[in-house]
């Protein structure tokens, strides 16, 4: 099973990649109406609100969550940190 | 060959130290757990034990993660359409195997070191997106009201540790999700379902 470049959730179906595209190495969520990756701004902003939105984590916390696990995957990990 | 009996034994000796970490913690607790109890309860040196894993903080990450990803992947098996009862009920089923593990999750939760706090705030995530996926599923049938998705899982997952964290009260003999896990599902239910 492959997981997501850009988020870490795991890919079965053809579903989860980004335009049902299997040969992609990110996911629907992370990908833009056009299939390419969204920015690393767009994916703390992205995942921080799911996070606020599904388990009502305060905002900064939230923030600081996403950036932690995102730093740590294969499309961010080599980037300079944004604060 | 060797290098292969080498690999092998290594993997075997790492999931030994692992499984011994996550009895021990389910016992002990995460706080009361040293890395010395982990090599003795696995019958391999201390040295070995940070062969292994640098730090003890990563030995209780990786615990943390191997338990949490077990739960996770259980409940992301039920695939689009399955709703939210087959949702929460594989939540359930996957707390029920280590009940012990999860109550010590939920009262040292605040004191884990930090990327194991965040692990468990991963895994929590993975969960309440097939929540969400499965209430709003319902909401557009017309079988579940439409309620937040951060307070339905959070009323969840309140409920279930207000259980575990006061076993001594619901289940003094036995464990409190085995006893009381699937009442609670169903009246869990009852509050979510539109009844015709």
């Amino acid at each position: 099973m492959t997981a997501c470049i850009a988020c870490g959730m795991p890919m079965e179906m053809a579903e989860d990649y980004a335009l049902g595209d299997v040969t992609k190495t990110w996911c629907r969520y992370c990908a833009r109406p056009d299939g390419s990756l969204r920015s690393y701004e767009e994916a703390v902003e992205g995942m921080s609100q799911w996070m606020v939105r599904t388990q009502g984590l305060d905002l900064e916390v939230a923030r600081r969550m996403a950036v932690e696990t995102l730093d740590r995957l294969p499309a961010w990990k080599d980037r300079g940190r944004v604060r | 060959m060797i290098t292969l009996a080498r690999r092998e034994r290594k993997s075997r000796t790492r999931h030994a130290i692992l499984e011994s970490a996550a009895g021990l913690f389910a016992r002990k607790g995460f706080l009361a757990t040293t890395t010395a109890d982990v090599a003795e309860a696995a019958g391999v040196s201390h040295g070995s034990v940070f062969a292994h894993f640098a730090t003890r903080d990563e030995l209780v990450e990786r615990v943390v993660t191997e338990f949490g990803g077990r739960i996770a992947a259980q409940v992301k098996r039920v695939r689009e359409g399955g709703g939210v009862r087959a949702v929460l009920s594989a939540h359930l089923d996957g707390l029920m195997d280590h009940e012990a593990f999860y109550t010590r999750l939920v009262q040292e939760g605040r004191f884990l070191p930090r990327d194991a706090r965040r692990m468990l705030v991963e895994i929590q995530s993975a969960i309440s997106t097939q929540l969400a996926a499965a209430l709003e599923e319902g909401a557009s049938r017309g079988t579940i009201r439409r309620v937040p998705v951060d307070f339905a899982f959070n009323l969840w997952i309140g409920l279930l540790n207000h259980y575990v964290m006061n076993r001594d009260l619901f289940a003094p003999r036995g464990q409190a999700l085995k006893t009381w896990g699937r009442k609670l599902l169903n009246r869990f239910m009852d509050l979510l379902e539109e009844r015709p």
